[in-house]
C-alpha cells in the first residue's frame, strides 16, 4: 500500500469541494460578537466555569438538569442568584456535597458573594427545578426545590438566613420533581405550590446509541409521574391536594409549567409540557379544581397530533391582539411549538405562521422566554439548547469531550411587531463564540440598566451570566404588591399603554425550564417618553389605574392605591 | 444519472468496491486522494469497530472509489458518526457526481440536526433522479416543516404518482391540507391512509386533529388516545436505504433492525443466523438470548424458543421483558404452570407493566382464579386505558364471572378504541341480551352481518334478540337472509322453520315452508337429531296434520335413547306430543 499518496491530494484540497453543497459541515463558522446578549466574564463572587463531576455513564438526570432562580433573597431591591447543583456522591447517593446548591448574593452589577453558608442554603439533593414566593405573607421569599429525591420547602427569615421546613410544613414528595411554580389556586390568599413531576426513572436501565457507546435513555423507557399540588394552609404547612384537585391520574413527565388565564374565565389555569406526551392544561373552576382539557383547547399536541418533546414553555402575547400565545420548546427534529390563542380557551399549533419552524427544528430547546429584550415594544423569544444525543460537534462547542457533542448555540428571535419571528443569527452568545450544553433561563435586571438580563445555567454545572447590550427604547419593570397580602400579587395582570400600543403581562405566570426570574414584570416601550395609562387587574377581579407616566423606572404598584 | 434498480444498487455498489479494491491489489500504483476522517472509536461496539476498519481497508486500497469513500460513510451514518460520515459522503460524491445514491444518503445523515444542509443534499440528488419515491418523501417532509405546503405537496402527489400505496405520501398531503385548513381534502387523504395502514397511530393522531379542526373534541380525543396504541411511525419503504442497513447496520441496535426487518420479510433463517453470528461472538448476552427466543418463536421449533428464553432469563434474572414474554410463549403451548410461573416473575419484575398484568391476569381467569386475576387486569386497564386488548381481557372476565353490567362497560370501551373487533362486539352483544337489552344486542348482531355475513352464530343471536322482543317479523326476515347467505347451515335452517311453524303471531307462520325445511333437515340432509323431527312434527302440526305431527314427536323421542341429550328437550317433545294428540299446535312462547 501506497500511504505517500494520502498527503499529496490533500494539499489539492477537494475535500471540501462538492457541486451543490455548499462546502462542508465542518468549516467553523466566522466568530461574530453577539449584538444582543453578550455572556459576562467578568463576574466577581461567581465561578461560573465550576463544572460538576460526572461518572461517564450517561445518566440520564445529568442530561435534563441545570436550573437556576433570580430573586431577592434579602429584600435589599436587587436580584440575587440560587444555583442549583446536581451530582451523585460514592455509590451514587443523590444527596452529597458536591451537589450542594449555591446562594449567590448580589453586590454591585456582576458583583457577587457566596452565602451559601450563611443562609444555610447549600441543600446537598440532586436539584432539578426551583422557585421562590412568599409563603406566609411576611414580605420575603422563601424557596422550593425540586429535587431527584426529595424535595426541600426553606422558609426565609428575611435576612437571607433560611431554614429547612420540608417536614414541619408536611411536605412529603420524592422522586423526580422538574419545574416548580408558586400560584394561589384557591384564590385564599396564599400561595399554593405546584410541582410537576418528571418519570419513574430507573437507574438500573442504561441506555446505548447506535455504535454501542453509552447514551442518556429516552423518556419513552419509563412511564410518567403525576404532578403534584399542594395547598398552602396558612399556617406553615401544606396539604397535598393533587387527588381532590383533579391532578391525580394524569400521568405525564412534565418538565415546564406555566399559570396563566388559559380559557379568559378570571381565574389562574395550569399549563405543562410534558416530554412525549400529550401536554397537560389544566383548568380551574375558580376554587382550585381543575380539568384536564389540553386536547380540547388545542393544546396538548402539534398540528399533526403528535405529541412532542415539551421542555419549556414561555407565555406572552406575541401579535398584540390580546391574546397570549404559548411557546413550548422541544427535541430536535421537531419544531419549538407557538400555540395561537384564537378565542378564549382555543388555540391552534400557528408555529409556521410565526416563523418559527425551520429555525427550531435542528435543535433541542429547553428554557425559553418571551420577553421585549430590544425594548421596542413587542415581545421576542429567547430559547436555550442543548442535544440529550451527540451529534457532530458544533462550532465553538465547549464542556470537554463529554459534553461537546451535546452543545448547541442558543437562539433570540427578534419580533418584527407583527408577531413574526426572526432569528438573529449573532443575537446571544460569549465573545468566543462558546457554545455549551443549556438548560436554564432565569430574566431579571442584573446591572440595573433597566432592561432584562439572562442568567443561563448549564447541564455542566455551569452557570452564564449574559448581559443585555442590544436593548435601545424605553422600559418600565412593575411590582405589583398586595399591602393586605404583603407580597407580589402573583397573578395580576399589568396593563400599559404607551406610544399607541397596550401590552399586557402577567405576574408570576413562571415557565422557562426548571428556573424561575425576577417577580416584577417588565415592559419595552419603545420610543415613547411617557406612559398613557398604566392599570392593575388585581386575582380578585378588581382593576386599579395608577397614576404613573414616567418611563424608564421600576415601579411599586400597590393594591389600593390606584384609582 | 446513475441509480440501478433500487434494492439492488448498494450492493452492487459495495461490489465495486471490491473489485476496485483487487484490482488495485494487481495494479499497485493506485493515488490516493484525501485523508480518511478521523473517527473516535471509544467506546464504540466491537463489531462496529470491526466493519469500520474493514471499510478504511479497503478505502486506504482505493481512494478513487466513490463507492469505498460512500460505503464507509454509511458504516460511519449508521452508527451515530455523522460527522466524518458525511466527510466521506462528500468524498463519493466528489469522486462520482453523476452517483444519486450519496447526496441520497448524505441528506439522510443530515436530515436530524442540519434540515438546510439536508435539502441542499436531497435538491443534488432530485437532480439526479428525480423519481426514487422515498428522496420525494423525505424532501416533502423536510420542506413541509418549513411551512411550504404548495411545494411539499407537489414532491408528495409525484411520489404517490410512482406509488400510490405509500402511506407517507398520502399522510404527507393531509398535513400540508391542515396546514392550509382544506379539511375536506386532508379528510380524504386520510381515508386513503387508514385504507392502506388502519393500525397506524401516526394516521390517527393526524385525524385526531382533523377532528379537532371539524370540531369534534370527542372523537379528537378518542382518535389521539387509539393512537396510542398502535404504530407510532410509518416506515418509509426505502429499498436503497434498506440494503444499507442490511449490509452495513451492525452492533446490538442495528442487529435488532436488521432482525425486525428479516422477520417482517418473513427472512426467518436469515434472522435466527443473524442472532447465531451474535452469539458467536458474545454467548453469553442474555439479550441476543431474547432475541434469538423471539425470532425463534416463529418457528416450531420448541426446544430452540425454551432454551435461548431460559438463557436470556438465566443470564439476566432481571429480564422483565425476557420472563414475560417467555410466559406468554409457553401459555401459547400450554404449559399453564409453567406459564404462570415466569409470568409471576415479570410481574415481580416490573410490576406496572401492562402486559404482564395483563397476559397473567388472563391466565389466571382461565384458570378460574378470578380473585387474582380480575385486580391483575383492572391493574393492567388502569395502567393502559387505551390498549383494547387488555379492555377486551377484562370485559371476558367480568362476562366469565357473570358481571354483564361490567362487562357491557368494558365491551363498550374496546368498541370504542377499536370498532372493528367484531368478537368484542359479538361478546358485547351476548352480554347485553343477558342483560334485557335486546334492541341493543340486536344492533351489535345486526353490525356483525353487515360486515361479516359468513358466521352463524351472529345471525343466530340476531333473530333471537329479535324474537326476545317480539320482533317476529324481523326475526323471520333475518333467518331469510342468513339462510340465503349460508344455504347450507343447519342451523339457521332449523331456526327458521321453528319459527315459522311455531310464531304466535299467524301472520308470520308459514307451515308448508317450514315443513320442507323439516324434511330437508332430516331425510335431505339425514338429521338424527330430535329436535329436527321435532320441528317437523311443529310443522305438521300446524298445517293441521296432528297424525303426522303425532308421529314425529314419537320419532324425536325415540332417538333420545340413542343419545339421552337435554332432559328439559326431552321433556318439552313429550308435553307438545300431548297437545298433538289434542289437535293444538305449539306456539313459542317469550
Amino acid at each position: 500500500m501506497q500511504k505517500g499518496g494520502l498527503f499529496r491530494l490533500l494539499v489539492c484540497g477537494s475535500i471540501l469541494s462538492f457541486a451543490g453543497c455548499t462546502g462542508s459541515v465542518f468549516t467553523p463558522s466566522p466568530i461574530l460578537m453577539p449584538s444582543h446578549f453578550i455572556e459576562v466574564d467578568e463576574v466577581s463572587g461567581i465561578p461560573c466555569d465550576e463544572t460538576l463531576p460526572v461518572v461517564g455513564d450517561r445518566f440520564m438526570p445529568e442530561s435534563m438538569a441545570g436550573g437556576c432562580v433570580l430573586f431577592d433573597c434579602d429584600g435589599d431591591g436587587d436580584l440575587d442568584l440560587y444555583r442549583l447543583r446536581f451530582a451523585r456522591g460514592p455509590n451514587g447517593v443523590l444527596e452529597c456535597d458536591a451537589g450542594a446548591n449555591r446562594l449567590y448574593r448580589q453586590d454591585g452589577p456582576w458583583e457577587f458573594t457566596d452565602i451559601t453558608e450563611s443562609s444555610n442554603l447549600g441543600d446537598r439533593g440532586y436539584a432539578m427545578g426551583a422557585a421562590s414566593g412568599d409563603i406566609d405573607n411576611d414580605g420575603d421569599l422563601d424557596l422550593y426545590i425540586g429535587n431527584l429525591g426529595a424535595d426541600r420547602l426553606y422558609l426565609n427569615y428575611g435576612n437571607g438566613h433560611f431554614t429547612d421546613i420540608t417536614s414541619e410544613a408536611g411536605i412529603d414528595v420524592e422522586g423526580w420533581s422538574s419545574s416548580v411554580l408558586f400560584v394561589d389556586v384557591d384564590r385564599d390568599g396564599y400561595l399554593d405550590l405546584y410541582i410537576t413531576r418528571y418519570l419513574a426513572f430507573n437507574d438500573k436501565i442504561s441506555g446505548q446509541d447506535a455504535a454501542g457507546r453509552p447514551e442518556y435513555l429516552p423518556p419513552s423507557r419509563f412511564k410518567g409521574l403525576d404532578d403534584r399540588l399542594l395547598r398552602n394552609n396558612g399556617d406553615g404547612t401544606f396539604t397535598d391536594i393533587s387527588a381532590e384537585a383533579g391532578i391525580s391520574g394524569h400521568p405525564g413527565k412534565g418538565l415546564g409549567v406555566v399559570a396563566t388565564d388559559l380559557d379568559g374565565d378570571g381565574d389562574i389555569d395550569l399549563y405543562v409540557a410534558n416530554d412525549g406526551e400529550p401536554n397537560h392544561a389544566w383548568i380551574n373552576d375558580g376554587a382550585g379544581h381543575f380539568v384536564e382539557s389540553a386536547l380540547t383547547m388545542g393544546l396538548a399536541v402539534n398540528l399533526f397530533g403528535q405529541s412532542e418533546a415539551g421542555m419549556g414553555i414561555a407565555v406572552g402575547d406575541l401579535d398584540g391582539d390580546g391574546f397570549d400565545e404559548i411557546v413550548v420548546t422541544h427535541l430536535v427534529h421537531e419544531t419549538d411549538t407557538i400555540y395561537r390563542s384564537t378565542a378564549a380557551g382555543h388555540y391552534s399549533d400557528a408555529t409556521t405562521t410565526f416563523g418559527l419552524a425551520p429555525a427550531t427544528i435542528d435543535f433541542t430547546g429547553f428554557g425559553t422566554a418571551l420577553v421585549d429584550t430590544d425594548q421596542d415594544g413587542d415581545l421576542d423569544l429567547i430559547t436555550v439548547h442543548g442535544r440529550v444525543l451527540r451529534k457532530s460537534i458544533h462550532p465553538g462547542a465547549a464542556g470537554g469531550e463529554y459534553w461537546e457533542p451535546y452543545a448547541e448555540e442558543n437562539h433570540l428571535f427578534l419580533n418584527d411587531g407583527t408577531g413574526k419571528l426572526h432569528l438573529e443569527a449573532t443575537g446571544i452568545g460569549h465573545p468566543s463564540g462558546r457554545v455549551e450544553v443549556s438548560r436554564g433561563l432565569a430574566l431579571g435586571d442584573l446591572d440595573g440598566d433597566g432592561d432584562p438580563d439572562l442568567v443561563i445555567a448549564n447541564a455542566d454545572g455551569t452557570i452564564r451570566l449574559v448581559r443585555n447590550v442590544g436593548a435601545d427604547g424605553s422600559w418600565l419593570w412593575v411590582l405589583a404588591f398586595d399591602p393586605a397580602l404583603n407580597r407580589c400579587a402573583i397573578g395580576s395582570v399589568v396593563e400599559v399603554e404607551a406610544g399607541g400600543k397596550t401590552q399586557r403581562r402577567r405576574v408570576g405566570a413562571g415557565g422557562s425550564y426548571l428556573s424561575c426570574g425576577d417577580e416584577r414584570v417588565h415592559f419595552g416601550l419603545g420610543s415613547a417618553s411617557k406612559i398613557e395609562v398604566i392599570r392593575v387587574h388585581w386575582p380578585d377581579g378588581t382593576s386599579e389605574q395608577f397614576p404613573v407616566s414616567q418611563v424608564n423606572q421600576v415601579v411599586v404598584l400597590k393594591k389600593g392605591e390606584g384609582a | 444519472m446513475k441509480r440501478a434498480a433500487p434494492g439492488h444498487l448498494f450492493l452492487l455498489l459495495v461490489a465495486i468496491s471490491v473489485v476496485l479494491l483487487l484490482v488495485w491489489n494487481n495494479n499497485g500504483d493506485e493515488t490516493s486522494e484525501a485523508m480518511v476522517p478521523a473517527i473516535d472509536r471509544a467506546g464504540l461496539h466491537p463489531a462496529v469497530v470491526k466493519r469500520i476498519d474493514e471499510r478504511i481497508g479497503a478505502l486506504e486500497q482505493s481512494f478513487d472509489s466513490a463507492a469505498s469513500w460512500g460505503t464507509l460513510g454509511v458504516v460511519l451514518d449508521l452508527h451515530d458518526l455523522q460527522a466524518p460520515a458525511i466527510e466521506c459522503y462528500l468524498q463519493a460524491i466528489d469522486r462520482d457526481p453523476a452517483q444519486f445514491i450519496w447526496p441520497y444518503f448524505a441528506g439522510i445523515c443530515a436530515t436530524i440536526g442540519n434540515r438546510d444542509r439536508a435539502l441542499q443534499f436531497f435538491a443534488t440528488a432530485h437532480k439526479l433522479d428525480g423519481d426514487y419515491p422515498p428522496l420525494l418523501i423525505r424532501q416533502g417532509l423536510l420542506i413541509l416543516q418549513g411551512g411550504e405546503t404548495e411545494k411539499a405537496r407537489a414532491l408528495f402527489e409525484q411520489a404517490m404518482s410512482f406509488d400510490d400505496t405509500l402511506i407517507q405520501g398520502h399522510l404527507g398531503l393531509a398535513r400540508c391540507f391542515m396546514i392550509d385548513g382544506d379539511l375536506d381534502s386532508a379528510g380524504r387523504a386520510l381515508d386513503r391512509c387508514d385504507e392502506l395502514q388502519p393500525t397506524s397511530g401516526e394516521v390517527a393522531a393526524t385525524r385526531s386533529m382533523w377532528w379537532q379542526g371539524r370540531g369534534d373534541a370527542d372523537q379528537a380525543a378518542l382518535s389521539l388516545e387509539m393512537s396510542r396504541n398502535k404504530t407510532p411511525r410509518e416506515p418509509l419503504p426505502d429499498p436503497l436505504r434498506n440494503d444499507a442497513v442490511m449490509s452495513e447496520g451492525v452492533g446490538p441496535q442495528w442487529w435488532m433492525e436488521r432482525s425486525r426487518r428479516l422477520v417482517a420479510a418473513n427472512r426467518i433463517d436469515a434472522a435466527l443466523d443473524l442472532w447465531r453470528g451474535a452469539l458467536a461472538e458474545d454467548p453469553d448476552n442474555p439479550e441476543f438470548h431474547y432475541q434469538m427466543a423471539r425470532v425463534a418463536e416463529r418457528t416450531a421449533d420448541h426446544k430452540l424458543i425454551i432454551s435461548h428464553y431460559l438463557a436470556a432469563t438465566l443470564g439476566d434474572p432481571r429480564m422483565a421483558k425476557g420472563f414475560s414474554d417467555f410466559g406468554a410463549f409457553l401459555l401459547k403451548i400450554g404449559n399453564r404452570s409453567a406459564a404462570e410461573k415466569a409470568l409471576r416473575s415479570a410481574l415481580q419484575l416490573a410490576p406496572d407493566s401492562d402486559v404482564v398484568q395483563g397476559n397473567l391476569g388472563a391466565l389466571l381467569m382461565s384458570g378460574g382464579n378470578s380473585e387474582e386475576g380480575i385486580p391483575l387486569l383492572e391493574a393492567a386497564r388502569d395502567t393502559s386505558p387505551g390498549n383494547a386488548d387488555v379492555r377486551f381481557n377484562l370485559a371476558m372476565a367480568w362476562k366469565t364471572i357473570g358481571d354483564n353490567a361490567r362487562a357491557s362497560e368494558e365491551f363498550s370501551a374496546v368498541l370504542q378504541l377499536d370498532p372493528a373487533r367484531t368478537r368484542a362486539r359479538f361478546e358485547w352483544g351476548v352480554v347485553l341480551a343477558e342483560l334485557g337489552q335486546l334492541d341493543q344486542a340486536a344492533e351489535q348482531f345486526s353490525q356483525i352481518v353487515a360486515s361479516d355475513p359468513t358466521r352463524e352464530a351472529p345471525w343466530v343471536n340476531l333473530a333471537r334478540a329479535y324474537l326476545g322482543n317480539q320482533r317476529y317479523k324481523d326475526a323471520i326476515t333475518t333467518l331469510r337472509s342468513a339462510r340465503e347467505k349460508l344455504p347450507k347451515n343447519g342451523k339457521i335452517a332449523a331456526d327458521l322453520a321453528w319459527l315459522l311453524a311455531t310464531c304466535p303471531e299467524a301472520r308470520w307462520r308459514n307451515g308448508a315452508e317450514a315443513q320442507q325445511i323439516a324434511v330437508l333437515l332430516c331425510e335431505g340432509v339425514g338429521s338424527t337429531h330430535p329436535s329436527s323431527f321435532d320441528i317437523w312434527a311443529a310443522s305438521l302440526a300446524e298445517v293441521g296434520d296432528f297424525e303426522g305431527a303425532v308421529e314425529k314427536a314419537q320419532q324425536a323421542l325415540g332417538l333420545f335413547d340413542d343419545n339421552p341429550g337435554n332432559p328439559r328437550q326431552r321433556s318439552d317433545i313429550e308435553q307438545r306430543l300431548q297437545g298433538y294428540l289434542a289437535h293444538k299446535p305449539y306456539r313459542i312462547e317469550n
